[in-house]
């Protein structure tokens, strides 16, 4: 048998203007159920008891578009490593997209993904939209989907053949998954190397244009205005971008957006000193764009928040600013970072970082009744929390967030009955 | 006397104007040993600078040798072609190894933008830039505003500087924009769009696409080499259709009610952004600038110098 009983703990709930008017309450989880929102009595024997003083027990977090390194750049990340990283940054699940060596793109790598999980984070394989991301021919996908892949995408080798793209939404709709597609595909200008603008002129590095994004999401609106089919625009940087997006959801098209946590944190400045933790993709954009992604978020426009999580190891990043790879860690900083940077409200960080990511994927949703299976996560939501050399779960250290104090610290995770206190 | 604020010279975005008087102000001394029978002062005596050109250059490299010859420093060359970077050692494990051999400088040439501020935030030598990329060539820009002070006295405040041609793909054009605005110059650049970055004017620097105003506009036209050898893609039609629209000729110049001054960093495209008489005529100061590379390269070097060792003690 496994149990918990989180004393002392306030049950989110939306709408709520502030949680802490909430009534702490004492819950139990029994072999992996929720079995009581106001356990009464003393705790049974065996029972895991944490105390819950200042924490918030919020549904629990799934991150869409990991990287996980496993299989192939195991020198950057592993499944292990990953899911430590995720759990300590409060995810219960993560949906790694399929750009690893081999590439997830048949039955039994799906299948080999979902299982080589032991930790409390689960694995939920995104399948390759395309054979071997090339782009070109379709993946398996009913089969795929039959298997236990959540979502079709070719991660961040995004689709650049309209035509494909078309035949994708089309496919998927058998399967009724969701298509996810990056829109960081480099048009306009190639080989740019950081947001294009001032900065990227005083240092001589070739931009990426705000509106090489913008060109890819009207393509890829269009398409889906087409084709029908579910699909996911992640990656969104701008704030054009996100008009784009404000104005597809009025005219009635079903489509979901996301941003990666990370554009929340800096902008194009921050690379005046060429260090490469800072060269990610999509680009660090402008100020405005920074806070057009935050009321994004905020406002529902941008449905969900990605952690962005994209291990590096050093030697691929300390190198000349050009020869670095693009990308920095997530998991651990990503809740912290949309909290801080981003001063998302409560319900904006629930919705981004577990409701919608939750019915992009069709997994239930949280509604903290009774019976149901327990997927939660808790957080001190005013407790600073600091990424450190010594804390850092993940093999890479390609992060600009080490030494940064920010506010949310995730105190357990829980999925069914597995759990991780912190 | 004034010191130069910083360890290295990186670019000229992180110098101020004190420290870029500072270097004319030293350069004009080590100008004056350059007229001597013996060209050769024992400043950096027991000083080894190791020039590492991780790109082609004859000029900057061969300048740069005599300024630290010249400056009784010992020197140690090397260039990409003949190393173990085709190998595919990284940058660090290369100049590392080179230290190693105690070397207390290190002058480079490098492809990618930010090379030395990367490999300034890892190693202990003082490091200058010779060009990075499409980034800076701060010693280029420091001789350009000093050749430009011989020309039009020692106050540039107002002076009017066009700089012509793939300002896009150029690290000279920016060190010149950095350096020509920190002493009071107005600045223009000159070129067809498809060669001039969109963000340009955000750094204070005018527009301009037609040659003829824009050398009716300045006292100053310095001319860029239209670097074919960056351009993945092609940004003009023809070197033909860039002569015949942006090349400047003597008689360009000459029609002009006024005196102007002709300057190119070199190496020239003869016949296509400079027709060779205009290169050839009393307006062009372009070995003039050559000179003055070694004078100014010479007052980096020794500033430099002067800094480290206050800063480890030892020379």
């Amino acid at each position: 048998m496994s149990a918990i009983l989180l004393k002392n703990v306030r049950i989110y709930r939306q709408g709520l203007a502030s949680i802490s008017r909430r009534k702490k309450t004492d819950v139990f989880i029994k072999n992996g159920i929720l079995e009581s929102t106001s356990f009464q009595g003393s705790a049974p024997r065996g029972c895991t008891i944490i105390d819950c003083e200042g924490a918030v027990l919020l549904p629990g977090f799934v991150d869409i578009g990991t990287l996980i390194g496993e299989p192939g750049f195991e020198h950057r990340e592993t499944i292990e490593s990953a899911s430590r990283a995720a759990a300590a940054g409060g995810y219960v699940a993560i949906a790694p997209f399929p750009n690893s060596n081999p590439i997830i793109q048949y039955a039994a790598d799906v299948r080999s993904l979902a299982r080589d999980c032991e930790r409390v984070t689960g694995i939920l394989p995104i399948a390759a939209a395309s054979a071997d991301l090339k782009g070109k021919d379709l993946s398996d996908m009913h089969e795929l989907a039959d298997v236990g892949a959540f979502a079709f995408s070719d991660g961040i080798k995004p689709i650049t053949d309209a035509g494909f793209l078309m035949r994708a939404l089309q496919y998927a709709q058998t399967t009724n998954r969701l298509v996810i597609q990056s829109v960081t595909a480099q048009n306009l200008i190639h080989d740019g190397q950081m947001h294009e603008g001032l900065q990227s002129t005083m240092l001589g590095l070739r931009g990426m244009p705000s509106i090489a994004e913008s060109m890819n999401i009207k393509q890829a609106l269009d398409v889906l205005r087409y084709a029908g089919g579910r699909l996911h625009l992640c990656d969104i940087s701008t704030s054009d971008g996100v008009d784009l997006i404000r104005q597809a959801k009025k005219d009635g098209l079903d489509i979901t957006a996301s941003c990666q946590a990370i554009n929340l944190a800096f902008t194009d400045e921050s690379l005046a000193t060429f260090d490469s933790n800072y060269k990610v993709n999509p680009p660090l954009r402008s100020e405005t764009d920074r806070l057009a992604l935050a009321a994004a978020l905020e406002d529902g426009t941008l449905d969900s928040l990605m952690s962005g999580h994209r291990p590096l190891h050093l030697d691929e990043k300390r190198v000349e600013f050009p020869y670095a790879d693009f990308g920095a860690l997530g998991l651990q900083t990503a809740i912290s970072t949309a909290l801080t940077f981003g001063q998302l409200s409560l319900d904006a960080l629930v919705r981004s970082c577990s409701t919608a990511p939750r019915e992009m994927l069709d997994l239930p949703s949280i509604k903290f009744k009774e019976g149901e299976a327990a997927s939660y996560t808790l957080i001190d939501l005013d407790a600073s929390t600091t990424l450190t050399k010594e804390n850092n779960q993940s093999i890479s250290t390609n992060s600009p967030f080490f030494g940064v104090e920010m506010i949310g610290t995730v105190k357990a995770v829980i999925n069914g009955s597995r759990f991780e206190i912190f | 006397m004034p010191v130069f604020s910083q360890d290295h010279l990186l670019g000229i975005k992180h110098i101020s104007r004190d420290d870029i008087e500072l270097i004319f102000k030293t350069a004009d001394s080590f100008k004056e040993v350059l007229q001597r029978p013996i060209k050769r002062t024992p400043s950096l005596t027991g000083i080894t600078i190791a020039n590492l050109f991780f790109e082609n250059s004859t000029r900057t490299r061969i300048s740069f040798e005599l300024a630290e010859k010249r400056l009784s420093a010992d020197t140690v060359n090397f260039s990409a072609a003949s190393s173990s970077v085709k190998k595919g050692e990284t940058l660090l494990d290369t100049v590392n190894n080179i230290l190693a051999m105690k070397v207390d400088m290190v002058v480079m040439r490098h492809p990618a933008p930010g090379a030395h501020t990367f490999l300034a935030q890892h190693i202990d030598a003082s490091i200058i830039n010779a060009g990075d990329g499409t980034h800076e060539h701060p010693t280029q820009a420091l001789l350009d505003a000093y050749s430009i002070r011989e020309q039009l006295g020692e106050n540039l405040e107002g002076k009017r500087i066009a700089i012509a041609g793939d300002i896009m793909h150029s690290r000279v054009a920016l060190s010149n924009f950095f350096c020509l605005k920190k002493l009071g110059c107005e600045v223009m650049a000159v070129g067809p769009p498809t060669l001039l970055p969109k963000y340009l004017t955000k750094l204070g620097v005018q527009v301009e696409h037609d040659i003829q105003k824009a050398l009716q506009w300045c006292d100053v036209m310095n001319v860029l080499r239209i670097q074919l050898e960056r351009q993945d893609t092609k940004f003009i039609p023809s070197l033909r259709e860039y002569s015949k629209y942006y090349g400047i000729s003597k008689a360009m110049l000459d029609q002009l009610d006024k005196e102007i001054v002709l300057m190119h960093p070199g190496p020239i495209n003869r016949g296509v952004e400079l027709m060779s008489d205009a290169v050839d005529s009393h307006h062009s100061i372009i070995l003039d600038q050559v000179q003055n590379g070694v004078a100014t390269r010479m007052a980096v070097l020794y500033l430099l110098a002067e800094r480290r060792k206050s800063r480890v003690g030892t020379a």
